[in-house]
């Protein structure tokens, strides 16, 4: 019986480096160790301006919102102007005739008051022929 | 009472008037009313708007602050990357020996 063997020596190959290399490759490897973090930091930022334009969008558009609610206070602010039908006091002086002439005109004053599209009020007329009189005017406006 | 009721019917008109001026006037009120509530909500929701848009910028500039925060990491990681490339300079052989031998111990695999 003969036993057999071999036996192999780990010859790896080596990269010799002058002190100058050696230097060079450690400040890349520090700037490499660096980057890293700072491209970890960049990514935050890059989240974070992310984030902020989200919430930026967020804000103009509850700023439109808000316009366009104040726009709906004001309108609604104009219909209730419009609703106040506040009485109306006028007094007028005129002159009427009967026909498409300027014979005989009649003179009136009237003093009304008014309520949205309705006047009610007094007039007094004055015709120089003729005798004067009074009478109740109710008008209303069409357009 | 007679005299009462022959006075309305002898002034219908007038009381006719009345009656239509005083109902135009109620329903003016009632309007406003009306457009008085719708006034209230929307003021309502004016404020819930308002306050949504205070939560944003508050939002908003606590990330600017967490912004500033991070530049100035940024700007800390630079500087001691300078003075660590400065040290390098005056390194003696054996620390960089040592350093290779920290970062790459023997028997292990970068990859």
């Amino acid at each position: 019986m003969s036993f057999k063997g071999f036996s192999q020596i780990d010859t790896q190959p080596v990269v010799i480096l002058t002190e100058e290399q050696a230097r060079l490759v450690v400040k890349d490897l520090i700037q490499y160790d660096n980057l890293k973090l700072i491209t970890k930091e960049l990514e935050d930022r890059i989240g974070l301006f992310e984030q902020k334009e989200i919430s930026f969008i967020s804000q103009l558009k509850t700023k439109d919102d808000i316009i366009a609610s104040q726009k709906d206070y004001i309108s609604t602010q104009e219909d209730i102007i419009d609703a106040k039908k506040k009485l109306n006091f006028g007094g007028y002086i005129g002159v009427q005739t009967h026909q498409i002439t300027l014979t005989n005109p009649i003179l009136f004053g009237e003093v009304t008051v008014g309520l949205s599209k309705i006047d009610v009020g007094a007039r007094v007329f004055v015709q120089p022929n003729n005798p004067g009189g009074y009478g109740i005017v109710i008008r209303y406006k069409i357009f | 009472m007679i005299k009462v009721l022959n006075f309305l019917k002898n002034q219908w008109f007038g009381l006719l008037i009345i009656i239509v001026l005083i109902f135009l006037n109620l329903q003016s009120q009632k309007e406003i009313s009306l457009y008085e509530e719708k006034l209230q909500e929307i003021n309502e929701q004016i404020k819930i708007y308002e306050e949504k848009d205070e939560l944003l910028r508050i939002k908003i500039d606590s990330l600017s602050n967490v912004d500033v925060k991070v530049v100035e990491k940024i700007r800390t990681i630079k500087e001691k990357e300078y003075v660590q490339l400065k040290v390098v300079d005056s390194m003696p052989i054996s620390e960089l020996q040592g350093f290779f031998a920290d970062r790459y111990p023997t028997g292990s695999n970068p990859n």
